[in-house]
């Protein structure tokens, strides 16, 4: 995802679930005198976080803030060159585009659309 | 003559746990707080004449909860002249807040949830979720919300089949 759309990382806290049927959205985590709502990006990817200390990414989306829990690899700040920006072809997740990287293309996760219904 | 206005009164909530989940009733609407042996019989509980309607709390929230703790309560509900009761886990204790502390329901959450709880109590190192008890009283919304559903718990229903994309309906 963007640099710009990231507005933290840290250590992942037990999320405090939240009976309802929003789907992915089913828990919040406490940061202080903070809640954030917690978008479980790897639910939604059908995937399952790596590692015995996942991390806290604290995103920015249009209706405030949310954490997403991710694999404990510290994250990769990466410099793109606009040009090498593509489209994005797969039907998986919302991305703003995708670049290659070798032989593998990695799509820049839309932050702004998740949730959003298409 | 100027008139002053005063802050908002403070509100008084009843901190209970249902499976592991801190929820906060208004104390405006708690009739009583009753232990299974005052109570007699769960079901439908009368108490000084006033028939309070037994609600499975934890279905209606599908809430995964042990029921048979000896510190289980029943919390006696009124409002608007509906009576109600739910058996909770424990009783945690009052809180006195004042409306600013009660936090919003943060608004990723856009199912039917939104109706269930009235907003959000730092408690603890935890949240506690004020119940609606409108919503926790109205029997016709919870046979509207559970017509599509199998009923009791545990449910286990089959993942979701949707993408990212199509994750939610805000």
């Amino acid at each position: 995802m963007k640099a710009v759309d990231v507005s933290g990382i840290s250590q992942w806290a037990e999320p405090i679930p939240v009976a309802g049927r929003t789907p992915f959205i089913t828990s919040v985590v406490r940061q202080g005198q903070t809640v954030l709502p917690v978008f479980d990006l790897a639910a939604s990817l059908r995937l399952t976080v790596q590692g015995s200390s996942p991390l806290c990414l604290r995103v920015k989306h249009s209706l405030g803030e949310m954490a997403m829990c991710i694999d404990e690899e510290i994250p990769v700040l990466h410099t793109l060159d606009p040009a090498m920006l593509q489209t994005y072809h797969g039907k998986d997740l919302p991305a703003d585009g995708s670049y290659t990287n070798g032989l593998d293309e990695i799509p820049i996760l839309s932050v702004s659309q998740l949730g959003s219904t298409e | 003559m100027t008139r002053i206005s005063s802050p908002a009164a403070p509100s008084r909530f009843l901190i209970v746990l249902l499976g592991a989940r801190y929820l906060a009733l208004d104390a405006e609407s708690i009739q009583g707080v009753l232990t299974l042996e005052e109570v007699g019989s769960p079901d439908d509980p009368t108490i000084h004449g006033l028939v309070y309607r037994a609600i499975n709390l934890a279905d209606r929230l599908r809430i995964l909860d042990n029921q048979g703790s000896a510190h289980s309560r029943i919390v006696l509900l009124s409002e608007r002249g509906v009576q109600g009761s739910i058996r909770v886990t424990t009783v945690q204790g009052w809180l006195e807040l004042h409306p600013s502390q009660v936090l919003p329901l943060s608004p990723q959450f856009c199912g039917p949830e939104r109706r269930w709880y009235r907003g959000m109590i730092l408690f603890e190192k935890s949240i506690a979720l004020v119940l609606n008890t409108s919503w926790v009283l109205d029997e016709q919304v919870a046979s509207v919300e559970d017509s599509g559903g199998q009923g009791g718990i545990p449910r286990l229903v089959a993942a979701p089949k949707m993408s990212v994309k199509n994750s939610q309906v805000c």
